[in-house]
């Protein structure tokens, strides 16, 4: 060390004002003025840095952890709003399945019904119609009859005019008579 | 090569504490008695912090980024991986300014003396004394505070120990807290000290010898960047020991 020194004094180099120093020199005031600066320094960011730094952190963690659990509950929920939905589907799908069914088994029988109806009225008409035929045909017979008994009175009074006396036609009127 | 150079000064003018502020084109500043070049370092590494942490970090944002994210992630680890995590969650949190302030100011400190323009105020005994001295007094008047007297005393006394071995046990225990203070004033100051005069050295050859040992420039770039390294692992390691011993002494029966 002394060489040191030794070689110290004699650069040229050196300061005037350089205080020579071991490497290792105790000195109280710097050791006070470290505990001042780091006090102050430790109070000024405790009050400016580390509250709100800390609290801002800690509210942080605390947004985390609830909207990670809000995340997990509203996938629940949406699991179960799935299924529900699913449900929901699969019933809709039995309810429309069973009205098919009914209105299917519903139309056939109003088309049975409705058939049957029309058979119904269709004899009737046809029951009607043949009625109608065999009045007309009466009719149409009566009016025959009389017509050709008015043609045989006709024509037998024209014979009578002609053949009274005849025996044998007097008995052709009368058996032509008959058969009318 | 000048012959009135001489190495041993080179280095110390350049790692020891001085009354000037060499500062680059610019006269010399000649500082007042009552502040050295490393009390003026202390007062402007404070600055500095005060400013990066209360004026530029964005306490505002819900998402960091940038800066905010940077420090965001220093003070969550300190605060878990440190704090919480050798004192528990409840003192973990409360301690966790104490330790960030630590960290923060060591590394800062640290970090200065890595820009030619500063010192490295951490390569002073006295500053990491001072320190270090911080985290003595939490760990006595802390554990005296939170567990009374007697739960100190009794934090120095392991249990299951025969009375006759409590007599060498519980003296040795008690100088243990001091030992464990100065380990950490000289863990951090020889660190600091020895990286600087190591690159100052290598720097210091090619003055004293000449253009044959540029080389050894390419040695301080890569001593600077494995003292920027260690400058942050210092930091943790102070932070992360001081958590430890006052967990060990606030909380024994962990």
């Amino acid at each position: 060390m002394k060489n040191n020194n030794d070689s110290i004094h004699t650069s040229e180099e050196q300061p005037s004002t350089h205080h020579e120093k071991p490497f290792i020199s105790p000195d109280v005031g710097m050791m006070l003025l470290t505990w001042v600066t780091f006090f102050l320094l430790f109070a000024v960011l405790q009050k400016f840095a580390w509250k709100p730094i800390l609290a801002l952190l800690d509210s942080r963690e605390k947004d985390l952890r609830q909207s990670l659990e809000n995340a997990d509950k509203v996938q629940k929920e949406l699991s179960e709003l799935d299924e529900t939905r699913k449900e929901i589907i699969a019933k809709a799908e039995s309810k429309g399945q069973t009205l098919l069914d009914q209105s299917r088994k519903a139309a056939v029988e109003a088309a049975k019904i409705i058939e049957r109806k029309a058979r119904e009225e269709s004899q009737i008409m046809l029951e009607n119609t043949l009625r109608e035929i065999k009045d007309e045909k009466e009719k149409a017979q009566s009016s025959l009859r009389t017509e050709s008994a008015q043609i045989a009175i006709a024509l037998a009074g024209k014979l009578i005019e002609k053949n009274l006396d005849d025996k044998k036609n007097r008995d052709l009127v009368d058996q032509f008579i008959q058969e009318i | 090569m000048d012959n009135s150079f001489n190495l041993d000064q080179y280095i110390k003018h350049h790692v020891l504490d001085s009354q000037e502020w060499k500062l680059p084109f610019l006269p010399t500043i000649h500082l007042p008695e009552f502040l050295s070049l490393h009390g003026l370092m202390l007062m402007l590494c404070s600055f500095f912090l005060i400013i990066i942490f209360c004026v530029l970090y964005d306490k505002k944002k819900r998402v960091p980024t940038g800066l905010t994210n940077v420090l965001e992630i220093f003070v969550l680890f300190i605060r878990n991986e440190i704090s919480i995590a050798n004192l528990g969650d409840k003192d973990g949190r409360k301690m966790a300014p104490l330790f960030c302030t630590f960290f923060f100011f060591i590394l800062g400190l640290n970090l200065m003396g890595m820009i030619p323009l500063f010192s490295t105020a951490t390569a002073n005994i006295n500053v990491t004394g001072g320190l270090a001295l911080i985290t003595l007094s939490v760990m006595i008047f802390g554990a005296i505070l939170k567990n009374g007297p007697h739960g100190f005393f009794k934090a120095l006394k392991p249990s299951g120990v025969p009375v006759p071995a409590l007599l060498i046990i519980v003296p040795v225990e008690f100088l243990g807290l001091f030992i464990k203070a100065i380990a950490l004033t000289i863990r951090l100051y020889a660190n600091m000290l020895s990286g600087h005069i190591v690159i100052i050295a290598m720097l210091g050859t090619v003055i004293l010898i000449g253009a044959g040992a540029l080389p050894a420039v390419g040695l301080a770039v890569f001593i600077s960047l494995l003292e920027i390294l260690v400058a942050f692992l210092q930091a943790y390691i102070f932070t992360l020991l001081s958590a430890m011993f006052i967990g060990q002494i606030h909380h024994p029966d962990h």
